[in-house]
This record gives structure tokens, C-alpha cells and sequence, in this order.
């Protein structure tokens, strides 16, 4: 007993002392790796791969009990399926990714997170999403940018004002703008502007390779071109739509221009075609039939 | 009439002068002894008639350094170049002149140096003060020149010191981000709580008259003793974890940390030094090197702050939060 207060002091010493060497165990390095492969799919285009790696990292992390590393691959995947419009999978995601932080993953990816959940928010009850935007748009960085974004885009929608602050050194953010800001010009009647802030988003996602954007900047030209009666050129913006979602294997999407190519179909065969593989088209759909979609959209009947 | 010639003829020949002229003379006489005062004293001039001792030296390139430029020692002028000119190897020769009277302290190992960027007059070469204990250098001997760096040497090492800045403070910025400062904070906070409670503790058992046995016959202090034990130790095992994780972290930190500071030292010299060359040279010179400064400037905040940053990350010196090793996929806009 008359050793404890050294041993205390030589406990408390023990705080000072420098790290111990130790490369982290190799099951921690695999789900990282894991991890990292799923960012650089991502990073490529590689989507449907991205979010396969990313649910194997999840499941890795799981193993070694790592909320943060949890949290990171649930969020990851959230943020992808929300690209995909598949809010009940990204909502899923999200939950889990909510869980680990609780878990004590640290506050860290606390404002990305409630950031997804205001989105997922927006179907159910757009008044509250909007209301949990405005407080995220307060944020600093590209979370408050994003929020501060998409709560204009619905508070034009809504038919209420909006002036969208301005959004530096983010091309995907830059592209948004423009594309919300054609929006805008369309429903004011001053359609060449609209068709110039459009091409204006098209020309950055082009430069950065981002095809959810092209495809749905190629949706708003169609819609456009419809507005003005150009039924052939708002059909080949809608095809290359088509291609696009197809490409990233995004079935939500794909299915809603499937939808609005129906009527502008050529002939009844055709409407016929798109009808049978809007139905055939499911969520999970394996990889060989979008392949043979993209082929068969490429070959003329 | 005759009076008269004869009388005019008296004043001629006179030997007594008036006070005026007398007056007159001495004006003039005081002038001319003046006129050799000034003659006799002035610098050039003294500089001329005085004994001189003459060395030689050479360099490839003299930056603007020219014939009657003054040659100091310690500060104190001491002699003039007086000749420059080309040797058979297209090499520079100068031919210095230094007062004899100086010439002790010039000395097998003094040397002459030139600093193309002088910031206050004209361009001198500065002897350093040789060791009394070694012989003098003769006349017509050689002594070695140094020339010191010129605007271009120094904008040259500029950049590439720019560019290591600006590389290592991006570095040690994602090393930062990789940081999660709310964890240190927390641990460290523990800590100190844990460490505070100890130390009141053994100040309480050291106050009992010396008697240990007594204060722990208090149960209530024995289980205190003991939940605060308990307390350190799973703190520690959090710490060893925490630092075991962020081991590889901390050792790229230090080390780009030291040789951000490093660099951030010398750099700073440089700037100190062109600053100085861009206020001495013309406005033309001055606009050529003004963005590299500005950028030099930047790059030199840049890494103050991030040190400054780091510093508020870590609050204990060896301390380290654990790295997240993943981020998630940045948030992308709607593509609906």
C-alpha cells in the first residue's frame, strides 16, 4: 500500500511517455483499403461497384467494431443511394451511419449526416426538411453550400424567393447553381437564358465527368424543348438521358425517362420497347441487363 | 607743381602701410592658409598624399561593384578600389589600395567581401580583421574575395523554398484534417480531471500526519483510492490505443512540422533580404521579384497558421487522437 502513490505517479508519468510503434492489425488495413478502393471507384464513374465496396467495407469495419469506420461506409452509401433517388435504401443507410455515430464515431460527420437526413426528409414533409436545410446552410464548407442550395431550389419551387449565394471553387456546386438558376429563367418566360445557364451546367459536368448531372441537365433540355413544342430534339436529350442514368446503373431515374420517352416514341414499337423495359427495370437490376438496355438503346429497330 | 610730383612720388615709395591695408593683407593671408587647410585636409586628397599599401583579388562576376568604391574595415573606411580589369583567364581583377596605417590589421586570413545587396550607400568591400598572431599580407599580395548573393541568387532560392513550403503545409493540412480535435480535447480533459483528483488525493494521505494507515481505515477514502485507480487505468489503456493508431500519424507530423519550421526560418531570412534589395534597387528591379515575395508572404502565413493549428490540436506534446482513417463520399448535389 505505501507503493501506491508511486505507482499512481508512475501511471499518471505513463500518460507522457511517447507512442508505442505498432502498425495497426491487418483486418483494420483490409477494411481501410476496402474503403479507400470504394472511393476511388467512385471517384472513376464506377458507381454500382463503388456501392458494393463500400457495403464490403461496412461489413469489414463491422468485424473489427469501428463506429467511425461504420459510419463513414453507411454514410458513403447513403449519399449514394440518394443519387439513385432510392430514398428507403438511403434512409437505411443513413440509420446506420446514425447508430455508429451515437456509438461514439465522434461529431465529426455529424453535419454530412444530418445533411442526408434533411434530403430523405424532403418527400415526407418539405416544410421541416427545409427548416433543417436553412440551419445547415449556416455551416461552413460544402455542406452548408449544398444546403443552402437545395433549400433555394425548393423555395423556388414553392413559388417563394430565393437569391442563391454565390458558390466558389466547387464545379459540381457551380453546375447545380446554373442548373437551378435555368430553372428559374424557364418559369419566368426568359427561355434563351435558361437554355444558356443549362448549357453552361452541361459544359462543367462534361469537364467533370459527372453523369448523374449530365443526365439530369439533359432531362431539364428536354423539358424545355417540350415547352416549345421541339418534340425531336427534347426525344434525343431524353435518350441521352436514358444512356446516361443507364450507364450508372440508376433504375429510379431511368425509369422516369422511360416514362416521358413513351409519348415521344416514333412509332408503337418502339413505346412498346420503352414500356417493357421501364417494367423490367428493378432497383437492383443485375449488371448484364443494363448492359443489354445500353445495346439495344444504341440499335436502331 | 613740382610740390606736388614729389609728394606723390613720397606716397609710392613709402614703407609704413595704413590699418586698411594691413587688414587687407590679412584677409588674404587667412584665405590662402585656409584654402591649403582644406587642401591639406580633405579625404581624397589626404587619401592621396598618404602611405598606401596595395592588394589584388579576383572574381567571375562583380555584380555593381565599381572603381573608387570604398574598401572598409570593421565598418571604418579604409581604402578605395581603384582599378578593375580583365585577366588573360576572362577573369576580374581588382586592385585594391588600403592605407598603410591600417595594415595590421590585414592578415593571411582576412578576407575581402562584397554584398551586391548593400541596403545604405554605395557598394564597399568589407576586409574582415585578421588574426594579430599571423602574419600580414605584403603589398601586392592577393587576398580572397567573397561576393555575397544578388537579387537573382535570391529570387532563384526563393522558389524552390516556396514550393517546399507550400508542399510540406498541404501536407501537415491533410495530416491535420485526418484529426479529430473533439477527441484530444475529451481525452485530454480526462486526463486532467483524473490527474486532479489523484493529486488531491495524495495530498490528503500526505496530510494525515504521515499516518496512511489511518486515512485508508476510512472506507469511504479507500474506495475513492480505488474508483480513482480504476479511472487511470482506463484512461491509460485509451491513450496507449489511441496513440499505438495514430503512431505513423504523429511521426509525418513532427517531421514535416520541423522542416516546415525550418524552411519558414530561412525563407524568412530571404524575404528579410529581399525586402531590403527591392527597397534599395529600382522600381523596375522591384516589380520583378514583388510576386515572388507575395507569394514567399503567403506561403510563410500559410504555414504559421497551420503550426498555429497544430498546436491547438495537440495540447499534451505526445498526445495524439486517433486517425480516422476514412472519410466518406463527399455529399453531391441533387441529380434529379
Amino acid at each position: 500500500m505505501r507503493r501506491l502513490p508511486l505507482i499512481i505517479l508512475l501511471l499518471l508519468a505513463g500518460c507522457g511517455g511517447g507512442p508505442v510503434t505498432q502498425p495497426p492489425p491487418p483486418s483494420v488495413l483490409e477494411a481501410r483499403e476496402m474503403h479507400r478502393q470504394a472511393l476511388d471507384a467512385y471517384q472513376s464513374g464506377r458507381y454500382p461497384a463503388a456501392l458494393a465496396m463500400f457495403e464490403e467495407a461496412e461489413k469489414l469495419f463491422r468485424s473489427i467494431d469501428d463506429p467511425h469506420g461504420i459510419a463513414s461506409a453507411a454514410l458513403s452509401q447513403a449519399e449514394l443511394y440518394l443519387l439513385y433517388g432510392r430514398h428507403e435504401d438511403a434512409a437505411r443507410a443513413a440509420g446506420r451511419a446514425r447508430n455508429a455515430i451515437d456509438r461514439g464515431s465522434g461529431t465529426q460527420l455529424q453535419p454530412q449526416l444530418a445533411l442526408v437526413e434533411a434530403r430523405l426528409r424532403i418527400p415526407e414533409d418539405p416544410t421541416v426538411a427545409r427548416a433543417a436545410l436553412r440551419e445547415l446552410a449556416a455551416l461552413p464548407g460544402r455542406t452548408g453550400a449544398l444546403a443552402a442550395l437545395i433549400e433555394c431550389d425548393l423555395a423556388m419551387q414553392a413559388g417563394d424567393e430565393c437569391l442563391p449565394r454565390p458558390i466558389e471553387g466547387d464545379p459540381l456546386l457551380q453546375a447545380r447553381l446554373y442548373q437551378l438558376q435555368g430553372g428559374a429563367s424557364f418559369r419566368a418566360g426568359r427561355n434563351e437564358e435558361g437554355l444558356r445557364r443549362l448549357q453552361a451546367a452541361l459544359s462543367i459536368y462534361r469537364s467533370e465527368g459527372y453523369r448523374p448531372g449530365l443526365a439530369s441537365v439533359h432531362e431539364a433540355l428536354a423539358e424545355a424543348r417540350l415547352q416549345q413544342g421541339a418534340e425531336d430534339e427534347a426525344r434525343q436529350h431524353l435518350e441521352r438521358a436514358l444512356y446516361l442514368r443507364l450507364w450508372i446503373n440508376d433504375a429510379v431515374h431511368a425509369r422516369r425517362v422511360l416514362e416521358r420517352l413513351e409519348p415521344l416514341a416514333s412509332d408503337a414499337e418502339l413505346a412498346g420497347r420503352y414500356a417493357a423495359w421501364r417494367a423490367s427495370l428493378h432497383d437492383d437490376a443485375a449488371e448484364p441487363q443494363w448492359e443489354q438496355m445500353m445495346t439495344e438503346l444504341l440499335t436502331p429497330l | 607743381m613740382k610740390l606736388e610730383q614729389e609728394e606723390e612720388l613720397e606716397h609710392i615709395h613709402r614703407v609704413h602701410y595704413t590699418v586698411m591695408e594691413r587688414l587687407a593683407g590679412l584677409f588674404v593671408i587667412i584665405a590662402v592658409a585656409l584654402l591649403i587647410g582644406a587642401f591639406a585636409f580633405s579625404r581624397e586628397i589626404s587619401f592621396m598624399l598618404a602611405d598606401k599599401f596595395t592588394l589584388y583579388t579576383e572574381a567571375e562576376d562583380i555584380a555593381n561593384l565599381e572603381e573608387g568604391n570604398p574598401i572598409t574595415i570593421g565598418g571604418v573606411e579604409v581604402g578605395r578600389v581603384r582599378e578593375i580589369e580583365w585577366t588573360d583567364e576572362n577573369r576580374l581583377q581588382l586592385r585594391l589600395e588600403i592605407l598603410e596605417r591600417f595594415h595590421g590589421q590585414v592578415r593571411r586570413d582576412s578576407i575581402a567581401r562584397f554584398s551586391p545587396l548593400t541596403l545604405v550607400g554605395e557598394p564597399a568591400v568589407e576586409i574582415t580583421r585578421g588574426d594579430p598572431k599571423k602574419p600580414r599580407l605584403k603589398d601586392g599580395d592577393r587576398i580572397r574575395l567573397v561576393i555575397g548573393p544578388t537579387l537573382n541568387d535570391l529570387v532563384s532560392q526563393l522558389g524552390p523554398a516556396v514550393e517546399d513550403i507550400t508542399g510540406i503545409t498541404a501536407s501537415v493540412n491533410a495530416l491535420l484534417a485526418a484529426i479529430r480535435p473533439e477527441d484530444v480535447g475529451e481525452l485530454t480533459a480526462q486526463l486532467a480531471g483524473v490527474t486532479g483528483n489523484t493529486r488531491e488525493l495524495l495530498e490528503k494521505i500526505n496530510a494525515g500526519e504521515g499516518s496512511i494507515g489511518r486515512l485508508l481505515a476510512d472506507e469511504s477514502l479507500a474506495e475513492e483510492l480505488a474508483r480513482t485507480v480504476g479511472e487511470i487505468n482506463s484512461v491509460l489503456t485509451t491513450t496507449n490505443r489511441r496513440l499505438r493508431d495514430a503512431e505513423p500519424l504523429m511521426a509525418a507530423l513532427t517531421s514535416r512540422i520541423e522542416e516546415a519550421s525550418t524552411l519558414m526560418e530561412n525563407v524568412d531570412a530571404l524575404v528579410v533580404q529581399l525586402t531590403g534589395a527591392v527597397e534599395t534597387f529600382g522600381a523596375d528591379q522591384g516589380d520583378a521579384v514583388a510576386e515572388v515575395l507575395w507569394e514567399t508572404r503567403t506561403a510563410l502565413d500559410q504555414a504559421a497558421k497551420t503550426l498555429e493549428a497544430i498546436r491547438n490540436t495537440w495540447p499534451f506534446s505526445t498526445g495524439a487522437a486517433e486517425e480516422p482513417a476514412v472519410a466518406p463520399l463527399p455529399s453531391q448535389p441533387p441529380a434529379n
